[in-house]
C-alpha cells in the first residue's frame, strides 16, 4: 500500500527530557515558552501523555518501532534493538515516502542512516547542537521540492544539557555562587523536596534547597532554548510551501525529576519522569486550540498516528499503539482505560499503569505502589497498604496482565509477565 | 588531539607556565555579593582552559578598524564525571569596521570541520551599541551537494522603530518591542561600559544569531576578582541573565575588555586583538 503523492507530510520534532509542566501556556510561571505556547493554540494538546519507557533509548526506540520495550529489547540506555523489528524509516521509505533525520537518534543497535536519508546536524549538546539542527529542518522545509511526501524528524537534545548540571561538584561547571545574587528569581524546589535531607545525585554531592533551586532556574532556561529551535521549525513549515498538508507532531521522549521526591533526571515513574508534552498540529485537520486531559496516550501512539495520517498499514505487533487521529479530529472513539509505562531503571523492572485518577506502579514480585493523582498529584501517600483502596490496585492487577497478554515479551530480556 | 589539550596535558606546558607566570588561577575579591562559596563561579565553565590563558596585547579602541579573534570553548569529562579538558571548539573572528556613526561588525564562525556563520552587524555608537540592521548565513556543510543546499539558511533583519524585521530565507517576521535590541558583538565594545547597563529596569533584547531574538534581558554585576598568578590582572564579571539565557557572565579586565564570555557548554575566550 504505498503513499499517495498527496499523502501529507510529517514533521515529528522530539526534544529530550522535558517534563509535561515545563511549558507557559499551562500556567508555569518560572518558564516562557512562547513557540510551544503557539503549537497549543494552533493544535490538540494531550495533558496526560505518558512516555513509554522514561530514559532516552527506550524511549525513543518505542517511538520508531511502536512496540513497548520489554518488546523490542531497548530496556535501558544501550540495550541493543532486536534486530528484526521494522523502524518507521524503514517502513515508509519502503512505502513511498522520502524519511529524512537530523539530530539525536540514540537507539542502539540500529543505525540511523540506514533508515533515514541523514542531514546534517546534531552534537552530544544542546547548547551547541540544536542551533544546527533547527537550521537544517528549516533550511529543509524551505527547499524541499520533490513530489514524494517527506518525514521529517528532528531530534532535539536539550533541556537534556541539565544532566551535566548533576556532575557537581566534581564538575563544577554549575555556577553555584549564584544562588544568592538569583536568589529572588529562583523558581521553588518542588513541593515533594525534602528540604531536611536535600538530594543527593548518583554523581555525589549534596543538594539543599537553594542549590535545587538553581538547577530548576538553569533548567527552565535550557527548556526556553529548545523552545527557540522548535519555534524555528514551526515557523519555517509556516512559511513553507507544506504548510497546509504537513502533520506537525512535538513531544519529549522523558520528563525531569528535578529535585521532586529528591531525586533528579530520569527513569522514575513519577509523573516529572514519565510524563511529557505532546501536541499535534495539523492545520484544518486537528482540532486547535484544544487542550485533552481526558485521555491517557502514550508514546507508542505517535508512530500509530503518523501512519494512519500517511495511510500506511501499521508495522508488525503494534498490538499496544493506538491513532490519536479520531481524538485530533474530535470525533466519537473508544478509548482505553489505562496506559502503561515500562521502567527498568530505578530497582526496576516495574511497569507503571496509569488510569484515571489513579496510578499503580507493580514490579516482578508483585508488590506495587498506588497513588491518588487526582487528589496527590505529587505522589507523596502511597495508598497501595490501605484497604480502601483495594479496589484500584486490583483493577490496576488486571489493567496490567491485559497489557502483558498483548505484547510479545523480547525472548532474551528479564522482564515479567503477569502479577 | 587538538592544540588546546595538548598544551593543557604536556608537562612542558605545565613547565613553561611555571616558568613565566603564567598559569591562571581566580580568585574571588574581598567584596562578596551575598554569594554561598568563594571563588568566581563565573570561570566554572572554563576553569582548565583559564590555567594557560594567556591575555592578549593591545587595547579595544571602537574608533579604529580592529580584528578580534576568540576561541570557542567546550569541555569534556572523564570516567568520573569530572572536567578533563577544555577543548578549543572553533574560533570568532570579529572585525570592526567604524562608519560615520554607525560601527559595522563583519563576523566569521567556525565550529569544528562544518558548521560555519558569516555575518555582518552594524551598530549604533550610543552606549549599547544597538544593532540597526544584519545579514548572516549559516551552514552545516556536507560532501552531499543537495544535502548541502537544504541546510543553509539565510537570515537579513534591521529595527525600524518599535519594529523588528527579520527575513528568514525569504520569510519576513515582524516583532513589536521597544526595548533595546543588542548583538553580542555590538557588546563586546559596550563591554568597558558595562557597569552603566546593570540597571534593573535596563532590560534590552539580543540577537542570539542563528536562533533568533532572546527577550527581556539583563545586566547585572557579579564578584570582582583577579585572573593569574604573578601577573594578576583585576576583572570584573557581570552577569547576563533572561529568557533562553543559562547564566552567562562576560568577564572584564580593567582595560574594559571581555577577556571570557562564559556560558556553560560553549564559552568564548578573547585570544587576539589586531
Amino acid at each position: 500500500m504505498p503513499a499517495r503523492s498527496s499523502a501529507p507530510n510529517i514533521v515529528f520534532v522530539h526534544v529530550d527530557q522535558m517534563r509535561h509542566d515545563a511549558v507557559s501556556a499551562l500556567d508555569n510561571p518560572h518558564v516562557s515558552t512562547p513557540n510551544i505556547d503557539r503549537l497549543i493554540a494552533d493544535g490538540t494538546s494531550f495533558l496526560r501523555s505518558y512516555s513509554a519507557n522514561p530514559v532516552c533509548c527506550p524511549a525513543r526506540a518505542s517511538w520508531y518501532t511502536g512496540r513497548a520495550s520489554s518488546e523490542h529489547g531497548v530496556i535501558q540506555n544501550q540495550r541493543p534493538l532486536l534486530e528484526s523489528v521494522p523502524d518507521l524509516g524503514q517502513w515508509m521509505s519502503t512505502r513511498g515516502y522520502a524519511c529524512f533525520y537530523t539530530g539525536k537518534w540514540h537507539i542502539p543497535n540500529r543505525r540511523v542512516d540506514q533508515s533515514f536519508t541523514l542531514l546534517p546536524g546534531g552534537s552530544g549538546h544542546g547548547e551547541r547542537g540544536d542551533t544546527g539542527v533547527a537550521s537544517v529542518a528549516a533550511g529543509f522545509l524551505h527547499n524541499y521540492d520533490r513530489r514524494k511526501p517527506f518525514f521529517l524528524n528532528v531530534g532535539f537534545l536539550n533541556p537534556h544539557d541539565c544532566c551535566f548540571l548533576t556532575f557537581a561538584p566534581k564538575n563544577p561547571s554549575i555556577k553555584f555562587g549564584l544562588c544568592g545574587l538569583l536568589r529572588d528569581e529562583l523558581p521553588p524546589a518542588p513541593g515533594s523536596f525534602n528540604t531536611e535531607t536535600g538530594a543527593a545525585s548518583r554523581e555525589g554531592g549534596k543538594w539543599d534547597t537553594e542549590k535545587v533551586r538553581l538547577y530548576n532556574y538553569y533548567y527552565y532556561r535550557m527548556v526556553e532554548m529548545v523552545d527557540a529551535e522548535v519555534g524555528r521549525v514551526y515557523d519555517a513549515l509556516r512559511h513553507s510551501r507544506h504548510a497546509q498538508n504537513t502533520l506537525f507532531v512535538f513531544t519529549s521522549d522523558h520528563g525531569e525529576m528535578g529535585g521532586h521526591h529528591n531525586l533528579f533526571k530520569k527513569g522514575q515513574l513519577y509523573d516529572a519522569s514519565v510524563r511529557v508534552p505532546l501536541v499535534c498540529v495539523f492545520g484544518g485537520r486537528a482540532e486547535a486550540g484544544r487542550r485533552d486531559s481526558e485521555h491517557l496516550v502514550s508514546g507508542l501512539d505517535i508512530p500509530a498516528t503518523i501512519l494512519d495520517y500517511a495511510g500506511l498499514e501499521p508495522m508488525p505487533q503494534m498490538t499496544v499503539a493506538q491513532s490519536l487521529r479520531f481524538l485530533l479530529e474530535a470525533k466519537p472513539t473508544k478509548w482505553r482505560d489505562y496506559v502503561v509505562a515500562e521502567s527498568n531503571s530505578a530497582g526496576g523492572p516495574h511497569r507503571a499503569v496509569c488510569m484515571k485518577d489513579f496510578k499503580a506502579v507493580l514490579n516482578r514480585r508483585g508488590s506495587a505502589s498506588l497513588y491518588n493523582l487526582k487528589d496527590d498529584p505529587l505522589e507523596m501517600r502511597d495508598l497501595a497498604r490501605d484497604p480502601k483502596y483495594a479496589e484500584q490496585l486490583g483493577r490496576a492487577r488486571v489493567f496490567h496482565n491485559e497489557y502483558v497478554d498483548r505484547i510479545t515479551l523480547h525472548p532474551k530480556l528479564t522482564s515479567f509477565g503477569k502479577v | 588531539m587538538k592544540r588546546r589539550d595538548f598544551m593543557a596535558h604536556s608537562i612542558g606546558a605545565s613547565l613553561l607556565a611555571f616558568l613565566t607566570g603564567q598559569e591562571v588561577m581566580a580568585r574571588a575579591s574581598g567584596r562578596p555579593r551575598e554569594q554561598t562559596s568563594g571563588g568566581l563561579s563565573a570561570l566554572n565553565p572554563v576553569s582548565k582552559y583559564a590555567r594557560s590563558y594567556v591575555r592578549p596585547k593591545g587595547v579595544l579602541d571602537a574608533s579604529r578598524r580592529q580584528s578580534l579573534t576568540f576561541d570557542v570553548i567546550g569541555w569534556r569529562t572523564g570516567k568520573g564525571r569530572q572536567i578533563v579538558s577544555t577543548p578549543v571548539l572553533g574560533e570568532i573572528i570579529v572585525k570592526r569596521n567604524p562608519l560615520d556613526g554607525a560601527v559595522e561588525y563583519e563576523v566569521t564562525q567556525r565550529l569544528a570541520k562544518t558548521e560555519t556563520m558569516t555575518g555582518s552587524f552594524r551598530c549604533l555608537t550610543d552606549r549599547r551599541h544597538s544593532l540597526e540592521r544584519w545579514q548572516f548565513e549559516y551552514a552545516l556543510n556536507s560532501k552531499r551537494r543537495n544535502i548541502a543546499s537544504m541546510s543553509r539558511t539565510r537570515q537579513s533583519g534591521r529595527r525600524e522603530g518599535d519594529k523588528i524585521i527579520t527575513v528568514t530565507d525569504g520569510a519576513e517576521t515582524v516583532s513589536t518591542s521597544s526595548a533595546p535590541l543588542l548583538c553580542r558583538w555590538g557588546l563586546l565594545d559596550a563591554a568597558c561600559r558595562m557597569a552603566e547597563l546593570c540597571g534593573p529596569d535596563d532590560r534590552f533584547t539580543v540577537l542570539h544569531e542563528p536562533a533568533g531574538l532572546r527577550r527581556d534581558q539583563r545586566f547585572r554585576e557579579d564578584r570582582r576578582g583577579a585572573l593569574g598568578h604573578g601577573q594578576e590582572t583585576s576583572v570584573r564579571t557581570f552577569l547576563q541573565t533572561g529568557p533562553a539565557t543559562v547564566p552567562t557572565h562576560w568577564i572584564v579586565d580593567s582595560q574594559g575588555r571581555p577577556l571570557f564570555v562564559s556560558v556553560f557548554l560553549m564559552s568564548l575566550a578573547l585570544k587576539a586583538i589586531s
